[in-house]
């Protein structure tokens, strides 16, 4: 039992995207779609007041996700550790959950089933991180058990001066964590 | 090799470079290669310049082929192994082997005493004590040895000149006649109308080589030209439109989008380098945004160091005949 999630050091990623080629390649998404993106955006208007700040985008695992509501045949689910999965076996790819992610990290996968992010559930039983925290060159990703202190996610977000979550007023309770952040995830999105 | 001077070069071979994003101004790189009796090019992409070659020898990429062993002496020490993790696809070959066989049939076989890569990697390998087998399991070995930087700890300086590691008034360049404090001089201004062409590079790219990678193309499929908000309202151009880059001697790249934003000043636009391929061949990459070398008919010379300054050219923004709002994708 653990409560998995993954922490983003926004003062460490220089939004080289090796976590978002790690990811599609790792999981094979196809041409088109993707699990992981890096966006960036940019805040203020005039020179002296600009801020850049990378956006990461993938699904948060979300404590309370509201994907798992509208999914007419349970496909979607949260398992033992926290984690948000889909059992692409008994997905309709009906699109119910694509549409009612408050975040938007989630897509039709060409072959009949909804597909996001996995935080590699594949490879972090096996002792791995997930493909895009091993690909990570500034050790800018942190993943980990949030109800253990020690845990490096644990200690990450401790270490940090600012810890965010993304649009808290949805409710999901996003276990993707923005650490550092110089433009918040809710500004982003205004 | 476009003068013959000082003496005529009729033949190259080609390895790893694509000329023509590599070297600004690709009209005199063509009128180079035209002069040349033989060119044979050695790359993995069907680029630019292969099209220029008499033979093409296609080689195999790094996950299909061994290397020489990489060796780093200075900080700290190692030997690292590239090892081939799939066979090689289509009819492509290693560097070694096309070097070898080709050393073969000119008569050098002195010089390639062994057969295989495997063969010249253990006796390599032999000499500081491993072996190929153990490599292939470690990959890298972190060699014993005085690192470079700490041999000078305490006992002077490795750098030559007079005063150390760093010099602002330089004793050796007075000595040579040059300036020893080198004086700001301006280049020239960008004409009205123009901007200064200014190039830098993407993370997720590397060089020009990269652009037709299928899973760094999803990532970054062409590149932007940065303008000034201001500059893009006078031209009435918005974030998102297509113009092509016309240089102060009428070269001309694109269609590129345009990208308006604060983060740039309003003489200078910006480009991330590598992009504009127009190889068939690189069917991802062939069209996808304007090539900056394209646009560098003109370089600066450093009289001192010989370093070629290439932010000399200024381009103007044509309105492209469609223009398409901001594509998607875009955060």
């Amino acid at each position: 039992m653990a409560r998995f999630g993954m922490a983003v050091d926004l003062d460490r990623c220089v939004g080289c995207q090796a976590c978002a080629v790690a990811c599609a390649v790792e999981n094979e998404v196809p041409e088109g779609f993707a699990r992981r993106r890096v966006g960036e955006v940019v805040a203020g208007w005039d020179l002296d007041d600009l801020r850049l700040q990378f956006l990461h985008m993938q699904c948060y695992h979300c404590a309370n996700p509201p994907c798992i509501l509208v999914c007419p045949t349970g496909a979607t689910y949260i398992n033992r550790d926290g984690l948000c999965l889909v059992d692409y076996n008994i997905c309709i790819g009906c699109r119910a959950c694509v549409s009612a992610c408050p975040y938007g990290m989630r897509y039709p996968h060409p072959r009949g089933f909804v597909d996001k992010c996995s935080m590699c559930d594949h490879r972090i039983h096996s002792d791995r991180h997930p493909a895009c925290v091993e690909a990570c060159p500034a050790g800018a990703l942190v993943f980990g058990d949030l109800d253990d202190p020690n845990s490096a996610i644990s200690q990450a977000a401790a270490a940090a001066s600012r810890v965010e979550a993304d649009r808290p007023e949805t409710g999901a309770r996003p276990k993707f964590l923005f650490l550092n952040a110089r433009v918040s995830p809710q500004e982003v999105r205004r | 090799m476009v003068s013959g001077q000082p003496y005529p070069i009729k033949g190259l071979v080609s390895y790893a470079v694509n000329l023509f994003h590599t070297l600004p101004n690709p009209a005199r790189t063509r009128e180079a290669l035209e002069r040349l009796d033989f060119h044979l090019a050695i790359d993995i992409l069907p680029q630019e310049h292969t099209r220029w070659a008499d033979v093409v020898l296609p080689e195999c990429t790094y996950l299909e082929r061994y290397d020489d062993l990489i060796t780093v002496a200075h900080k700290r020490p190692f030997i690292a192994l590239r090892q081939p993790v799939v066979q090689p696809m289509h009819d492509t070959k290693p560097g070694w082997w096309i070097a070898r066989e080709l050393g073969l049939r000119l008569g050098l076989e002195q010089y390639f005493p062994w057969k295989t890569i495997e063969e010249y990697l253990e006796q390599r390998l032999n000499s500081v004590g491993l072996t190929l087998e153990e490599m292939k399991q470690k990959g890298v070995s972190i060699q014993k040895g005085r690192p470079y930087l700490e041999d000078w700890e305490g006992r002077g300086t490795p750098f030559k000149m007079t005063g150390g590691k760093i010099v602002i008034y330089c004793e050796e360049l007075a000595k040579a006649g040059h300036d020893p404090l080198p004086r700001y001089e301006p280049t020239p201004e960008p004409p009205e109308g123009y901007f200064r062409l200014i190039y830098g590079r993407a993370p997720v790219h590397t060089f020009a080589r990269t652009q037709n990678n299928p899973v760094l193309a999803r990532l970054m499929a062409d590149n932007e030209v940065w303008i000034n908000r201001e500059a893009a309202a006078d031209l009435g151009l918005a974030d998102g439109d297509r113009v092509m880059l016309v240089n102060q001697d009428g070269a001309r790249s694109g269609p590129v989008r345009v990208r308006a934003t604060s983060r740039i000043r309003r003489d200078c636009v910006y480009m991330v380098h590598g992009f504009g391929h127009n190889a068939p061949g690189m069917r991802r990459a062939h069209g996808r945004g304007a090539s900056d070398t394209a646009l560098q008919t003109r370089y600066a010379i450093d009289p001192i160091s010989g370093g070629a300054g290439l932010r000399v050219n200024f381009v103007r923004l044509e309105r492209g005949s469609r223009t398409s709002h901001r594509a998607a994708g875009r955060a």
